[in-house]
């Protein structure tokens, strides 16, 4: 392995790697690489048909299943591949931004009470099932039609839609391609948070670093208030991912893989063709759910005086997704795992809103700790695949984190920094405290450094509900 | 004497279940309680409901793992949370499996399994005739 500079280190191809693994971090965060089997997966993705340019690691990579948690690959669009395990269970998990015109003095006194009614009003966990009650033939709709159905079904507004990535909905989507047992998981689940990692937080501006990209996002002053949504398709994914890694495990099952979680198609097959389709499906459920979380929010706030239109999406991003894109002068199956897309100002793939800026990034810290609004600069699509890290990444495991934190202190920690938390079971939410996660601040800078974003504005968390 | 059971490793983002039985039916029994009781302590579990599954698999790797997502896939589609394993009848490739357990709604859950893996994950009989599994899950 060599080191490039302050912020990226390379390790050349040896044996039958056929592109370099990119690692962005700093020596600190490659130590927390190098303790677990993150590098070996990035290095089993670089053997992989079809890829090009480089198997990506940015700085928050951790170990996952086929790919690392923060990785990035692309494959040639006719000759290269598409796999599940570059993707991940939990198909477009991802980050929408809300911005509301308040400071948070405005509502203060009624904190507590907001507190109280989106936990009550939002299914959170695993058991509870959603208020909205789907037909089989909604739920196809949704699978086809994403975000927009829930804004067409009286849950939104056109504005939310054209604030988000692929405006809530990526076309080709066929529902016949996802199975009946992944319909039966989500019937009952669109407008869920679900548990594990996913969050609502309620947070204010702390700091901005761009004023003009800020305002141009929305985000005006110090102290705004901002929501943060994080949560994805749900168990309705997570069938779609196991199901089609049981379909390609099938013919064959000695692959000569090194992981049998990073078993593909290949892109001109039908399988291939099958999958993305199905994905491109449980993403739409993914942006679906995050926009009738939204209408959720917009409806707990009316009882506090708060106007529809005074709750404005911001972005909404995906972090476990495949694209086609074009990247290097080449039409690629861009994967990215635990990444987010950063394209730069004046990308023709960006709508007319944020050609001049870029989308927005969303980074989310961890519960006690702060979120990110950046944009892509020129080096993520010279260096990064148009990509950037999606938060602050996990350093202990869940297991350890459970063994060593203690609730009482977790709880007074939080109080301190003037964060509340709501929970199912704080047992269950020890292993997100901000301790079993690498330092965002540190996770950021890097990104910066290795010219792949810009940094718009920072919040904190004040309330934070947990899966 | 009868020996079997399971432990948690160490595993970063998710979890990882190492399990051991002196049979195979055993082996399906713990490797369902490991998975489970990272969602919820199953003691706490009321043995209120039973419900049957069949499930296919064509050796004993392809059994376990489908067993295991079957016990997921119940939770969200037929909120049916798992207690215990009462009866395997494995015949030709098929197993029926008897639970019981309880609605999801009347409990308060501390975690999520998202999905079974393949990463790292295997069957293997022992020279002794004893059976090791590990599975990684997704969290």
């Amino acid at each position: 392995m060599k080191q490039i500079n302050q912020a990226e280190y390379r390790i050349e191809p040896y044996g039958d790697m056929r592109v370099p693994v990119n690692i962005f971090a700093n020596k600190n965060l490659l130590q927390n690489m190098e303790k677990d089997k993150a590098i070996e997966q990035a290095i089993n993705v670089s053997t992989l048909p079809g890829i090009i340019y480089a198997s990506l690691m940015l700085p928050d990579a951790h170990q996952g299943y086929g790919f690392p948690i923060g990785g990035v690959a692309a494959f040639d669009y006719h000759d290269g591949i598409i796999t599940p395990g570059g993707i991940g269970f939990d198909i477009n998990c991802g980050i929408r931004l809300i911005g509301l015109n308040m400071e948070i003095d405005d509502i203060k006194k009624d904190l507590k009470m907001i507190h109280s009614e989106f936990f009550r009003q939002i299914p959170v966990g695993l058991g509870p099932k959603s208020s909205i009650n789907l037909s089989k033939s909604d739920l196809n709709d949704i699978l086809t039609e994403g975000a927009r159905w829930v804004v067409k079904n009286g849950m939104g507004l056109k504005e939310d839609l054209e604030n988000s990535e692929e405006n809530g909905c990526m076309e080709g989507a066929d529902s016949r391609n996802v199975s009946e047992r992944a319909k039966d998981r989500g019937i009952n689940q669109l407008g869920t948070l679900g548990a594990g990692n996913h969050f609502i937080e309620l947070q204010k501006v702390e700091e901005i670093f761009d004023t003009n990209i800020a305002s141009s996002f929305g985000i005006v002053k110090k102290n705004q208030v901002t929501i943060s949504i994080h949560t994805g398709s749900r168990g309705l994914g997570h069938e779609v991912c196991s199901d089609y890694l049981r379909i390609l495990q099938k013919p064959g099952k000695k692959t000569g893989l090194k992981d049998g979680n990073l078993i593909y198609a290949e892109s001109k097959s039908l399988l291939a063709k099958e999958y993305f389709s199905a994905m491109k499906a449980s993403a739409n459920f993914a942006w679906a759910n995050r926009q009738a979380i939204t209408h959720f929010i917009r409806k707990v706030l009316g009882n506090f005086q708060i106007k529809e239109n005074e709750i404005k999406v911001i972005y909404d991003i995906a972090h476990n997704i495949a694209k086609i894109e074009k990247h290097f002068g080449r039409k690629v199956f861009v994967h990215r795992k635990g990444a987010t897309r950063a394209l730069p100002a004046f990308h023709e793939d960006l709508p007319i809103q944020f050609r001049e800026t870029g989308h927005p990034v969303l980074m989310p810290g961890s519960m006690g700790t702060s979120s990110y609004i950046l944009v892509g600069v020129e080096g993520s699509l010279r260096k990064s695949i148009g990509s950037c890290a999606h938060g602050a990444g996990r350093l202990m495991s869940r297991k350890r984190a459970k063994q060593t934190i203690n609730q009482n202190k977790l709880v007074n920690e939080l109080k301190q920094k003037g964060i509340e938390l709501k929970t199912p079971s704080l047992k269950g939410t020890l292993d997100e405290a901000p301790e079993a996660y690498k330092d965002i601040e540190e996770v950021v800078e890097i990104c910066i450094l290795a010219g792949l974003v810009k940094p718009v504005a920072r919040m904190m968390p004040v309330l934070v509900i947990k899966g | 004497m009868k020996d079997s059971g399971y432990k948690y490793l160490e595993q970063t983002a998710d979890a990882r279940i190492f399990v051991w039985a002196d049979d195979f039916i055993s082996l399906l029994k713990e490797a369902a309680q490991g998975v489970i009781n990272l969602i919820i302590d199953t003691k706490k579990i009321e043995p209120k409901a039973e419900i049957d599954i069949e499930i296919e698999g064509k050796d004993n790797e392809e059994i376990l793992f489908n067993l295991l997502s079957e016990i997921l896939y119940i939770i969200d589609s037929k909120s049916f949370i798992m207690k215990e394993i009462t009866m395997i009848d494995i015949n030709n490739g098929t197993a029926i499996i008897h639970l019981i357990g309880d609605n999801t709604e009347n409990y308060v859950f501390q975690g999520e399994v998202k999905a079974i893996t393949y990463h790292d994950f295997f069957v293997e009989r022992t020279l002794k005739g004893n059976y090791t599994s590990q599975v990684v899950v997704d969290l």
